[in-house]
């Protein structure tokens, strides 16, 4: 074992237990936010959006480690409108003011790895957020080789066309495009039926439209 | 949590032990363990002792909370596989839709679940096949139940074919592993090792596939290997009993006596609370530690006879009635004293064992072997002639034959011949003080070897006819008389013992003459 390989394993583990930690830490906090009255809820609110985003933040990181040190990520039955409303409640949590809408049908099943998808949902909405949506929709087409495509659409103001051409990865001025190299590494993570998990974007006459396609 | 999701009769545990308690005194409806279960057990074990004593039936839900890392362990198990499980982090909303979607399958499921409670095999086969051809949206739990269930039946090539069309069409790990096995047992093993090797590349946490590797290995008679396989699988997960079992039995099959040593230690530690407790690890960690035991003077080497000990005292306490294991305890006690040159102690325990053995019903040959090899350790090589003359006597097979004939030969015969004359000295001095009977008692001793010299068997003859002489003939004293004479045969009359020979048999003689009227 050489040296850089301890160092990798070192920060896995300390982001592994973070992530464990930030859980431990958002659920004590939501406890005591049932318990406190009204206003003081309000004032806490902020408090638990960072905890969150900071553990969603951790449990990317700890993603990331395991898309490039595993050679095939563990996939199962796994159920899109679920998925989709885990990654809502972690989104309201940051952004509550946002309407987000879940179109997706209770029975819509798949074969992919829930969490990485919830993670990819929940970075595709916060982009859409960060520029300037304020209604999202989640929806979900299923295929007939039990492939499947997540569809998020926004209104907003569109992705600019040097992203739509991948000339650039992002637009925002402290923007890094890791969030869609995020999600494209999620997608690709998915392989099945000589098939490759990709990201769509493209806009329509609303706003934004970024496409999952998981086989 | 589960309060708030609606059950009721909720109890909570906060390690393994005390959910096994649980699990053993109440019936569950659902049964939701985390992974991680802290030092003794984890939620696989739980899971596997919870259905292995028939306190969970097949209707019941178990699920795993689990972290990523624990997925490829959790998500593989192919015997007892959870219902559902939950990664980690969740919220109380994720835990609420997750168990709704774990609860409708396996309602789905509910007949072929009941007809498994009731042993019904082939119709929980019928009923999977009829799930798989109605609800395609339950593929992967019905094609996982029936995967089990067509290998329980030892129905191979339909296992196989569940199992590879799912490979193809899902790739996920436990069919692989389940195509392994029937590769397998349908003869190909070099086939199965090379799916289980591929399998490992992509879920290298996948411990299944090591013991089934190792179980592989060890039929090709590649018994070093199946050991290192073993040893990688407990590197992952090594709160498993059976599976530290299985590396101590190997370990010490190939002579690792180290590793063997470790792995029963460890099923002892493990199986304390579990239902896989079994009295050969505590038999089989004494035997592989005490052949350690090198150095009576060094540290390690007495706190490892102190373990040992320790170890004997626990299966004596846990397991009163079983005589077997009692024996074989005594039996390891008496060989660590051995190791450690204590050989009071050591016939002291041997002693215990002896007791034991003579409450055995049908005792194997084998307890007899090692009764004699505990003698010889214990410089009781009067016992030790007697039980291998005993032997001598009935029959054995070739391996018995070979063991004690090694035996035989490792009684030294000049420590007979010592101890026979011992016990000769003893036996004049008892005559020189007129005590005929323990005179008596001393020769008889010390002429039954075949070392015995004709001095010792002069000296038996001389108290046995003192003694007739004194009270009255006896007809088997005189039998035995003669069965010595017949031993010492012809003395020649220039041998200074000729004189002493011929009064002793003329005396012989007159005492027959005499008990013939």
């Amino acid at each position: 074992m050489n040296t850089d390989y301890k160092f990798e394993l070192l920060v896995a583990a300390y982001a592994h237990d973070l992530k464990n930690q930030l859980q431990a830490l958002t659920e004590q906090q939501e406890m005591l936010v049932v318990d406190l009255p009204k206003e003081y809820q309000l004032k806490l609110a902020p408090m638990i959006s960072h905890t969150n985003k900071i553990k969603e933040d951790t449990l990317r990181l700890v993603s990331l480690y395991r898309l490039e040190n595993t050679q095939q990520i563990n996939r199962d039955d796994a159920w899109p409108h679920d998925t989709a409303n885990q990654a809502i409640e972690s989104c309201l949590l940051q952004f509550p003011s946002i309407i987000i809408n879940n179109k997706i049908d209770n029975d819509s099943q798949g074969f992919y790895n829930d969490q990485l998808a919830q993670l990819a949902l929940v970075t595709l909405i916060t982009n859409s957020v960060q520029a300037g949506a304020t209604q999202i929709s989640l929806n979900c087409e299923e295929h007939d080789d039990d492939s499947l495509t997540f569809i998020i659409e926004d209104n907003g103001p569109g992705f600019n066309k040097a992203i739509l051409d991948g000339s650039i990865s992002t637009t925002k001025a402290a923007g890094t495009g890791l969030g869609l190299h995020f999600v494209k590494m999620i997608c690709k993570a998915h392989l099945g039926a000589n098939k490759q998990g990709k990201l769509s974007l493209s806009n329509n006459n609303t706003g934004a439209v970024a496409r999952l396609f998981l086989p | 949590m589960a309060s708030i999701l609606g059950g009721d009769k909720i109890d909570s545990a906060t390690d393994g032990i005390e959910a096994m308690n649980l699990i053993h005194r109440h019936d569950y409806d659902i049964v939701l363990s985390d992974y991680n279960l802290g030092r003794a057990k984890d939620g696989q074990q739980v899971l596997e002792e919870a259905r292995f004593t028939n306190r969970l039936p097949a209707t019941s839900l178990f699920i795993v909370i689990t972290g990523e890392n624990a997925m490829d362990m959790v998500m593989g198990a192919l015997e007892y596989d959870p219902d559902g499980y939950i990664t980690k982090p969740y919220t109380l909303n994720m835990l609420k839709e997750r168990l709704i979607r774990i609860i409708t399958v396996k309602e789905k499921l509910r007949p072929a679940n009941e007809a498994i409670d009731a042993k019904d095999y082939n119709l929980a086969i019928k009923l999977c096949l009829q799930v798989l051809k109605e609800n395609k949206r339950l593929r992967l739990p019905a094609s996982r139940m029936l995967g089990q269930l067509l290998l329980k039946q030892k129905n191979f090539e339909q296992a196989l074919n569940i199992y590879s069309q799912l490979v193809i069409d899902r790739s996920v790990s436990w069919a692989k592993l389940g195509q392994a096995i029937c590769i397998y047992k349908l003869g190909d093993p070099e086939k199965a090792l090379e799916i289980l090797n591929s399998t490992l590349v992509d879920h290298p946490l996948y411990v299944q596939c090591y013991d089934w590797i190792a179980k592989i290995l060890l039929s090709l008679g590649r018994s070093e290997e199946a050991q290192t396989a073993l040893e990688k699988a407990i590197a992952i997960s090594p709160k498993a009993v059976l599976r530290q079992m299985e590396l101590g039995r190997i370990a010490y099959q190939n002579g690792d006596l180290v590793v063997a040593e470790n792995a029963f230690k460890n099923a002892i530690r493990l199986g304390r609370y579990s239902c896989h407790k079994s009295v050969k690890n505590y038999l089989q960690f004494a035997r592989s530690a005490q052949v350690l035991l090198k150095n009576p003077g060094d540290r390690t080497t007495q706190n490892k006879a102190s373990e040992i000990l320790r170890a004997m005292d626990e299966l004596k306490q846990d397991y009163p009635v079983d005589n077997d294991s009692l024996f074989f305890a005594s039996m390891l006690e008496s060989k660590t004293h051995t190791n450690m040159d204590n050989v009071k102690e050591a016939r002291r325990c041997l002693s215990d064992a002896e007791l034991v053995y003579a409450r055995l019903e049908n005792p194997e040959i084998e307890y007899q072997l090692q009764i004699v090899e505990a003698y010889i350790d214990t410089e009781q090589s009067v016992k030790a002639q007697q039980m291998i003359d005993a032997l001598k006597t009935i029959s054995l097979s070739a391996e018995q034959s070979s063991k004690l004939n090694d035996l035989d030969h490792a009684l030294n015969g000049e420590a007979l011949r010592r101890h026979s004359s011992q016990l000769n000295d003893e036996g004049v001095d008892h005559f020189q003080q007129g005590n005929l009977e323990a005179a008596i008692d001393a020769f008889d001793q010390a002429t039954q070897y075949e070392f015995a010299t004709t001095s010792a068997m002069l000296n038996s003859i001389q108290a046995k006819i003192a003694f007739m002489e004194k009270v009255k003939p006896n007809k088997d004293m005189l039998k035995e008389c003669r069965a010595l004479l017949i031993r010492i045969g012809e003395i020649d009359k220039n041998d200074e013992r000729f004189a002493r020979y011929a009064r002793l048999r003329k005396t012989y003689d007159r005492l027959g003459r005499a008990i013939a009227k």
